[in-house]
């Protein structure tokens, strides 16, 4: 008996499954909602018609079991008559362990595959979006003959969509052009920086060693350098401040010593450098060494500590070749958040665009703003170019989140990046190339003007901001400025549904065995033709049940918050599925 | 003949107990969208919104309990001719009378309170509108205080700070002029701020508009002509009480059921798709606009009685019992 309701069941649920995913397809084939490029087309309708099957996915299970309970099992065939009355809870055990499987396999599905999908689907979006622009310049472009240009663009589109079949045509057509392939290179390996150790990473006795080893090799330069970080932690140091001495000393002497002129003003320079160097004026050695290495390239001194100055640039500086294809990468656009927000004054902070490349945060076009609450307004500025920066703190409340904002060309200091000043100064000042931020770059993308839909964030992400500190107000989201209401209804609506996918297969069982058929083996085949219009009938009904909760979930969250509303959700859900056991168990007498 | 004279008395108190339930719902709904509400003026808001919750679900609690009922005839079906009839009379006499001592009641209490600005536009948050976000810190007497607008159409600056905003509420939208460097302003719908609660599908909100054209014809019969109003209300009960024909369709009362309701779902839809397309092409064929408004009435009739005759005529009473007994 067991075996036969399960066997009757499963095959009318499959069969209602696939139907109900095949109607879907063919509606998304006719029908699609995303915009994307021809490639993405196919796999978009897969995946639009998922997230279709997942949100109808309710009303065709309900329709499945109704037909089951009201159709097949009742059947002769199926032993209607002896498992009338008193075996019917024989019927109804094996599937509750299979909805109770299926209703499982549902939670997953909501909480991790669906976001993705949505994400997946957003990204070829995005995708399609940026391609199609950069292909429209590149076309442009063609069409002014501007070879290099034209073949920046379209290299830039096949980077963001590489099976790009307009692109693919151009590109054919851009090779043909008769100006020698000269082009703009595009997203080439940028140097990569090798991880500079800190100063204070060495204690005081390794740095005098290191210093006097340096001076004992007669590198005079390594010697004060390490010398001179040793006096920085202890200025009463005697040997490192005999080094220090010694090697300056030396450094001069090796000056003084070469008698042609332009030898002394490179050893001059040089010095200069390395003072700039010692004295954390870096962006003035970087260019310096930069300048020297030009005069002589083969200066072991000038190779060693355009390295070391380099390294230390980029923890205070970018440079500007790193963010060159920003502009045309995809990314998340048009993000906004409160940095700041004391009782005296406000900070805020757009930014344009922000691109992930290689696990670096790059941003294009800033707008800081800051107010005092009375009224004036403190600065407004643009930076052209940002990079984000985490700095490890072992201090919790640390800050530990920044945007370096000096984008440094690598060669030339005349074509630094330069702040655009609306209002204001940054005068008295701390950071002036660098803006402390309380979100991460992770957490930004959700930040922004045309906001995320809650549904398309994933499970991780809501939680994240919804119940980042629960009990406590204001929550993080709020405090970047946004609302977290729709977020909160969102994480409470993904807990419900898994109580409704199981509560309302229970209320299925029941309404399908109270309303089984009383023909002896089939009904007519003109009824078995509308029964695709079904799940028509039970999605509204589906939809009014999921009314109810949603208005009084809606209330409850908007006066006594997520929490609270959790745990009167959670008692609902409980009684209702008492209710709905106490209807299943009832059918047996029925 | 004892279970045909129960179906009033089922058929009234079912009807109220929806009719609370929905009016509760849709009470909820409404102080969540207009929420905050000034909790001096909450009960003064409760019950000048009863009324017109009550009646904004008035259609919906019929249908709902006129489906109780025929489930009701279904197993104890009782004398035919009165089954088919006391739901008919009674769900009219109910309704018809029930909607205008409502409507008194909405009339009379015409002063609802608007709800606060703060649930259509949230201090202290960024509030998006398509391509741009505005945020306002805090308002008195109308005059918004340290404004920031975001627009990401503004090829100058993206954001602005404006120390102050004037506010102006319209009967749909709510106006901000923000005055400063440069002068704009933007424009939010009423009750947008707390919309995410009533986040409903095309095929629902298309039912839901159906409701709603049907309230407003009977608000505004109902203050015009009474034999107009009284004729409207006969259409649609008629209608809807003849459904009850497809509860005996078949021998197969899953289809019935889905199949009646389906059949009531329909005509909702095509009763709001000729209001808002059909008419407006129909008026291309024929001037006759007495004609054209009252189709929907004509073709709820005839169904209606159409339907009341085969019921009457051709569908068995008892299959549902005679099944059971010979099990």
């Amino acid at each position: 008996m067991s075996n036969l309701s399960v066997n009757r069941v499963f095959p009318a649920l499959f069969l209602s499954y696939t139907a109900g995913y095949i109607v879907l397809f063919i509606w998304t084939l006719f029908f699609p909602s995303a915009v994307v490029l021809p490639t993405f087309q196919l796999e978009a309708a897969f995946i639009t018609s998922f997230i279709l099957f997942i949100d109808f996915l309710i009303p065709i299970h309900c329709t499945g079991i109704l037909i089951a309970y009201s159709l097949v099992i009742p059947s002769r065939r199926a032993g209607y008559k002896s498992i009338q009355i008193s075996q019917f809870h024989k019927i109804v055990s094996p599937i509750l362990v299979l909805f109770l499987f299926l209703t499982g396999v549902y939670t997953v599905t909501i909480i991790w595959f669906e976001p993705m999908a949505h994400q997946n689907l957003m990204e070829k979006e995005s995708k399609t979006r940026i391609a199609r622009v950069l292909h429209d310049k590149a076309k442009e472009a063609y069409n002014r003959e501007n070879g290099p240009e034209a073949r920046y663009y379209n290299k830039a589109a096949l980077f963001v969509v590489s099976t790009y079949e307009e692109a693919r045509k151009l590109e054919e057509k851009i090779n043909n052009m008769n100006d020698n392939g000269r082009e703009i290179p595009f997203n080439e390996k940028k140097e990569k920086l090798e991880e500079f150790q800190p100063r204070g990473e060495f204690t005081l006795d390794q740095l005098v060693d290191l210093a006097g080893r340096y001076m004992k090799n007669e590198d005079y330069y390594s010697a004060y350098y390490y010398a001179d970080m040793a006096l920085n932690i202890d200025g009463t140091n005697l040997k490192a401040r005999t080094i220090a001495n010694e090697s300056l000393s030396k450094i001069r002497s090796i000056g003084l010593s070469e008698e042609e002129e332009k030898k002394r003003k490179y050893y001059k320079e040089k010095e200069e450098a390395y003072v700039a160097l010692s004295n954390n004026n870096l962006i003035k050695a970087y260019y310096t060494f930069v300048d020297l290495k030009k005069q002589d390239p083969k200066d072991p001194d000038v190779i060693k500590y355009l390295d070391i100055s380099r390294q230390q640039v980029s923890k205070i500086a970018f440079f500007k070749d790193e963010v060159a294809d920003v502009a045309v990468l995809p990314g998340k656009e048009g993000i906004l958040f409160i940095n700041q927000n004391t009782k005296e004054a406000m900070e805020i902070i757009y930014i344009d665009k922000m691109v992930n490349i290689e696990n670096n945060f790059y941003f294009k076009d800033l707008e800081v703003l800051k107010f005092l609450k009375n009224g004036y307004l403190l600065y407004h500025y643009k930076a052209p170019y940002g990079k984000y920066i985490y700095v490890a703190q072992k201090d919790e409340n640390a800050p530990r989140h920044y945007i370096n904002i000096n984008a440094i060309d690598r060669t030339d200091q005349s074509k630094n990046t330069k702040l655009q000043f609306y209002s204001g100064s940054l005068a008295g000042s701390d950071f002036k190339n660098i803006i402390q931020i309380k979100p991460n770059a992770v957490d930004m993308q959700y930040l922004s003007v045309e906001r995320i839909p809650p549904r398309q964030m994933g499970f991780n992400e809501l939680i994240s901001f919804g119940l980042a500190k629960p009990f406590s107000n204001p929550q993080p989201i709020e405090e970047y400025g946004f609302s977290k209401r729709e977020m909160d209804m969102e994480i409470l609506l993904r807990c419900l549904y898994p109580f409704s996918f199981f509560i309302l297969s229970l209320f299925s069982i029941s309404a399908g065995w109270f309303f089984r058929s009383r023909y002896a083996i089939r009904p007519p085949i003109a009824t078995l033709i509308i029964i695709p219009l079904f799940p028509i009938v039970t999605h509204f009904l589906v939809t009014l049940y999921h009314l109810v909760f949603r208005t009084v979930f809606g209330l409850t969250i908007l006066t006594a918050g997520l929490e609270m509303s959790m745990i009167i959700g959670g008692c609902t859900q409980i009684v209702i599925l008492m209710i709905a056991l106490f209807i299943l168990a009832g059918q047996a007498a029925e | 003949m004892k279970e045909s004279l129960f179906i009033p008395i089922f058929y009234v108190l079912w009807f109220f107990l929806i009719l609370i339930f929905l009016t509760l719902l849709d009470l909820f709904l409404t102080l969540g969208l207009n929420f905050p509400i000034n909790s001096n003026d909450i009960f003064q808001y409760v019950t000048s919104q009863v009324p017109h919750s009550a009646i904004s679900v008035f259609v919906l609690a019929t249908i709902l309990s006129l489906f109780l009922c025929f489930l009701r005839i279904l197993k104890k079906p009782g004398l035919k001719i009165l089954s088919i009839l006391l739901p008919f009379i009674t769900s009219y006499l109910v309704f018809t009378f029930g909607f205008l001592t409502l409507n008194t009641y909405t009339r009379e209490e015409n002063k609802q309170i608007r709800a606060g600005l703060s649930s259509q536009i949230a201090p202290r948050r960024f509030n998006s509108r398509g391509e741009k976000a505005f945020y306002y810190n805090s308002i008195s007497d109308n005059t918004m205080v340290n404004n920031i607008l975001c627009d990401r159409q503004d090829k100058a600056q993206k954001i602005r700070y404006y120390p102050r905003a004037q506010v102006s509420f319209g009967s749909n939208a709510i106006a901000v002029l923000l005055t400063g460097e440069k002068n704009t302003n933007i424009s939010f719908p009423r009750n947008a701020n707390h919309s995410f609660i009533l986040k409903s599908d095309y095929l629902s909100s298309f039912l839901s508009e159906s409701f709603g054209y049907i309230t407003n014809k009977l608000r505004a019969l109902s203050g015009g002509n009474f034999n107009e109003y009284l004729l409207f209300c006969f259409a649609i009960i008629i209608f809807i009480s003849s459904c009850g024909v497809f509860m005996r369709f078949t021998h197969w009362p899953l289809f019935n059921f889905l199949f009646a309701l389906l059949v009531i779902f329909s005509f909702l839809f095509l009763l709001g798709f000729y209001e808002k397309e059909a008419m407006k092409e129909l008026t291309k064929l024929t001037d006759d606009m007495v004609l054209l408004k009252n189709l929907p009435i004509i073709a709820m009739i005839i169904f209606g009685a159409i339907f009341f005759i085969i019921d009457f005529v051709f569908t068995p009473r008892e299959f549902w019992q005679k099944d059971l007994e010979s099990e």
